[in-house]
């Protein structure tokens, strides 16, 4: 609060200062805000780095949930907290959807995008007893009559079903049954028939005989999973992931953004966050710059034309 | 899994000053007005990183079982519910600690807190299995029937003016929409203002209706001095008559909240309002709840710590937390690389053991602390309200802005402070206005998704067995105490009648 | 208590609360539907807000023809009547401790957390304490102890305070 307000009062006198001082960033603790609760796979993600973060930057760094508002609180705190490298946002598309939906007045342009550290390819899940167990089966079932799929609607789980059934020609009826823990939930008491979730959300409950995932939306096979086919063999050709994205408040000064990106390289390649990465099968994907802007916008735009097909966007 | 092994390997002086630091901690942060459990857990996150899993289980589990019992303490002799799942034990705890029994009250909220704890245990450890499933049974329109039971239960815990009380539910209903709606992903009730987006925070509500407008009003008795009514904390401890005569009550509560523990869908303030509710639906002197009634502190203390077990029923045997708390224990079982569910009893049996045991251990190391701190703690009734007051403001202060770090937060808990205070000068009860605000958001998702799956058609809930036995049980209980309250007032009405013929007033 | 005061009492708060139900019509009165949600974001509030307002005219009228109401059995107020021993009750006290706390909450991103908070509890805890040497003693050590305490306590547990 009050760095915000003394660089309010100095403004541009106080930015030069910094750039000026760039060698020596950071000066103080980072504070990494992820706008999802305890226990999602982005708040995982930003506490792998946690700890190697603190090592390479030489600073403390904490980590805050900022929930509330379908992920628009916290995003709105980072966009509004001083740009000096010491607020970053760490968020998967939750960011795209929730401006393509205009829950928030803002989206990825208020932001400086910093790096993408993994991708985490998802599945789609049925319920064990179901009578389709093949992604095929699943079509033809959406086809010939309603399946409820459980999905927060306007969050990124709501989308990798406007994308199935975009490129599948299929309708689902859709039921808000939340995030990932509460959709596997409501899948593995059947009162939804299909969800996408990731593999490790999916695992408690196939191990329990519960749930049985039918196809992986990723280029090959996991190799945790080696029975566990993707959509691609099962004739659909479509790759559905989650990106995990870093980001700063918009002017927060280019070498700034790119001595955390390179710490967050430098610590993507550690063994300890190599092994994390395997055991929760997301792939490691480092991107930062043009790059990454560029991967941001082909999601954007399609992700905005997918919204508008589908008539979704609230108010 | 080798329970036996998993308690001896606890007594070990490493994992015992773990387990005692952590539910020290528990009671401490639980009995502060502002910071919550829920809070505690989540900060000492990136400390368990460091530590081995097993450890890292005790000093969560140690701090989940102290933080969830630490409430009842300001609760009772402050009337500021340091946690939310306390809120209904102000409603005898307070009354009977103003009332010169202090001692007394606490003692019952700790015994009950162990006893509730110590049989949620004997579930977890017995039946955790098969007790798992109920987790999966219960879909949208099962959760959104068991909400409505709750709120209906409001009627019940309006004392005085009927009307009054449903009045302050449905003001705390209201209070809850703003924000984002959470089933369309909407924004609503904003009222053009930026800062409204997220609505206002549960937490900061919770925090000024009750601690803020306590703090308001205590401060015009700030002079008063209180003489210590009951030095000596008579009665913390229980006679076996008074376990005798709880004995069912006990086991009633006991069931609400692992029942309730093992619903994802629903809090742990849930089960000790429900179970308070029901204690005094069926007891034979409704009446003598609010005034300070053994039976109202066993209730909501025992089902808020059988929650606990309960909660962890279905994280260790299905990986779903049946509670926030749990969730973020499920969170550091999984940074360590545990993934909770069927295999863990198999792939990571030493933190199975760990966690049950833990649960059992803090239990009783929290009634060992909170019985010994006892006679420091009820001081705090007597310590003059100057030097009180400030330092209850600035906690509150911290926990509002904790949350989220947000100013507005700690704006709305100062306007719900003069709200609350407004409220109580009107003598309209909190209570119910705390359980709408709860409830609300919860029963408005739940049956909102149960109609997207029905395509808008409530006739299926009519079907579903639970969902509508459930709804028949809120039925019951929303139109029984009103009879009995009709029926006990024409009767003093006729009484009355008869005696004043004679004698016109 | 007089049940006239009662009565003025209840009037007064089943007015605010027809106001807040009135005030969420307004709320929701253009709110778009909603593609997926056969329900919509404004049905519930609507109906809970038609809900209040109509209790809350039965309350009005009851108060009008002369119906008593109940009063709380638990209040702030009632319970400390209670045991009542000869003092005075000072409103002007509750009046100071909100408006503190207010300067307390406006102050906070200017002066900071610590200062703020000291600052605030010698004020308030002055104005409460009967202000005999030894009380205002212990006020000032709670005060600078307390608000130093909290602040560093938090901060190293890395909370973000102003």
């Amino acid at each position: 609060m009050k760095r915000r307000h003394f660089l309010a009062a100095t403004g541009a006198a106080g930015l030069a200062a910094h750039t000026a001082s760039a060698q020596t960033y950071p000066e103080k603790p980072i504070r990494i805000v992820v706008p999802n609760p305890t226990g999602g796979s982005a708040d995982y993600v930003a506490r792998f780095f946690q700890t190697p973060l603190q090592r390479i930057l030489g600073q403390g760094v904490a980590i805050a949930n900022v929930v509330g508002g379908g992920t628009s609180i916290g995003n709105r705190q980072v966009r509004d907290a001083a740009p000096d490298g010491h607020t970053v946002l760490a968020i998967h598309q939750a960011l795209l959807t929730a401006a393509t939906l205009k829950v928030m007045d803002f989206g990825p342009e208020a932001f400086a995008p910093v790096a993408q550290v993994a991708t985490e390819y998802t599945a789609v899940v049925v319920n064990r007893k179901a009578a389709y167990q093949t992604l095929p089966a699943v079509i033809a079932a959406a086809k010939a009559g309603d399946l409820k799929a459980g999905v927060q609607i306007g969050a990124i789980n709501h989308f990798l079903f406007l994308s199935l059934s975009d490129a599948t020609g299929t309708k689902f009826r859709y039921v808000n049954t939340g995030g990932g823990g509460p959709t596997r939930t409501a899948l593995a008491g059947g009162h939804v028939d299909v969800a996408f979730l990731t593999v490790n959300e999916a695992k408690p409950l196939v191990d329990s005989g519960d749930l049985a995932i039918v196809a992986l939306f990723a280029p090959s096979r996991l190799p945790a999973w080696p029975n566990l086919p993707t959509a691609r063999e099962q004739g659909t050709d479509l790759l559905l992931n989650l990106s995990y994205w870093w980001w700063m408040p918009k002017a927060t000064p280019r070498d700034r953004v790119d001595r955390f990106a390179e710490a967050l390289r430098t610590g993507s390649q550690e063994p300890e966050i190599v092994a994390k990465f395997a055991e929760f099968n997301m792939v490691p994907a480092f991107l930062k710059g043009a790059e990454l802007e560029a991967e941001i916008t082909r999601q954007y735009e399609n992700m905005k034309a997918l919204a508008a097909r589908n008539n979704v966007t609230a108010g | 899994m080798d329970l036996g092994q998993a308690f001896l390997d606890l007594l070990a002086p490493g994992p015992l000053v773990l387990l005692l630091v952590g539910t020290l901690l528990g009671i401490v942060v639980g009995a502060l007005p502002g910071l919550t459990g829920g809070a505690l857990l989540a900060l000492s996150l990136p400390f368990t990183y460091r530590m081995t899993s097993v450890d890292g289980v005790i000093l969560m589990t140690s701090m989940y079982v102290g933080g969830i019992s630490g409430g009842l303490i300001t609760a009772t002799l402050m009337r500021i519910p340091g946690e939310p799942s306390a809120v209904v034990t102000t409603l005898d705890g307070f009354p009977m600690a103003r009332g010169g029994r202090p001692g007394r009250a606490l003692g019952l909220g700790i015994s009950a807190s162990l006893i509730g704890g110590a049989l949620s245990w004997l579930v977890l450890v017995l039946l955790s299995p098969s007790m798992a499933r109920l987790a999966l049974v219960f879909g949208p329109f099962e959760n959104f029937a068991l909400v409505l039971m709750a709120l209906v239960l409001i009627a019940t815990l309006s004392q005085g003016s009927v009307i009054k009380g449903l009045l302050a539910g449905l003001f705390g209903m209201l209070v809850s929409y703003p924000g984002i709606d959470e089933t369309s992903g909407q924004r609503r009730l904003n009222f053009g203002f930026d800062e409204m987006a997220g609505g206002f925070s549960t937490l900061a509500i919770i925090l000024g209706a009750f601690a803020i407008s306590q703090v308001f009003a205590d401060a015009m008795h700030a002079r008063q001095r209180f003489e210590s009514l009951d030095p000596s904390l008579r009665g913390i401890f229980l006679s076996p008559r008074d376990y005798l005569r709880q004995s069912w009550n006990i086991l009633r509560s006991s069931a609400i909240g692992v029942i309730i523990g093992i619903l994802p869908g629903v809090g742990a303030s849930i089960s000790s309002i429900v179970a308070y509710s029901t204690a005094r639906n069926m007891s034979k002197t409704p009446e003598k709840f609010g005034t300070g009634f053994d039976d109202g502190i066993v209730a909501a203390e025992t089902a808020n710590n059988a929650n606990t077990g309960g909660a962890l029923i279905p994280m260790i045997t299905l990986g779903i937390p049946g509670s926030p708390s749990a969730s973020i224990l499920l969170a550091a079982l999984l940074m360590h690389n545990i993934q909770p569910g069927p295999t863990l009893f198999t792939n990571a049996p030493q933190v199975v053991g760990a966690l049950m045991a833990t649960h059992l251990v803090a239990h009783v190391a929290m009634f060992a602390i909170m019985i010994a701190g006892c006679v420091l703690i009820a001081r705090l009734m007597y310590i003059p309200r100057a030097y009180v007051l400030p330092i209850v403001i600035v906690l509150c202060a911290i926990g509002a802005l904790a949350e989220n770090g947000r100013m507005f937060d700690l704006w709305t808990m100062i306007a719900f402070g003069a709200v609350g205070f407004l409220l109580e000068l009107c003598a309209v009860p909190l209570g119910p206005f705390v359980i709408g605000l709860l409830l609300a958001p919860l029963a408005e998702i739940q049956l909102r998704a149960g109609l997207m799956a029905t395509d808008g058609s409530l006739w299926p809930i009519l079907q579903r067995p639970v969902a509508c036995s459930l709804l028949a049980v809120s039925a019951a209980m929303f139109a029984w105490p009103l009879w009995r309250d009709w029926r006990r007032s024409a009767d003093a009405r006729a009484r009355l009648g008869t005696q004043t013929t004679g004698r016109p007033s | 208590m007089t049940s006239d005061r009662t009565a003025r009492r209840d009037a007064t708060f089943a007015i605010a609360m027809i106001a807040a139900g009135a005030l969420t019509i307004w709320g929701v009165r253009n709110q778009p539907r909603a593609p997926f949600d056969p329900v919509g974001a404004a049905a519930i509030p609507f109906w809970t807000a038609i809900a209040v307002i109509a209790l809350a005219s039965i309350l009005l009228a009851r108060i009008i023809l002369g119906h008593a109401t109940r009063g709380g059995a638990v209040s702030l107020f009632t319970s400390a009547d209670a045991i009542d021993d000869g003092y005075t009750v000072e409103p002007r006290y509750s009046l100071a401790a909100a408006l503190c706390t207010a300067a307390f909450a406006a102050a906070l991103p200017f002066a900071g957390f610590r200062l703020a908070s000291i600052g605030f509890m010698l004020v308030l805890g002055w104005l409460l304490s009967d202000r005999t040497p030894r009380a205002v003693a212990i006020v000032v050590a709670v005060a600078i102890l307390g608000g130093a305490g909290l602040d560093a306590g938090f901060r190293a547990l890395m909370i973000d305070l102003p």
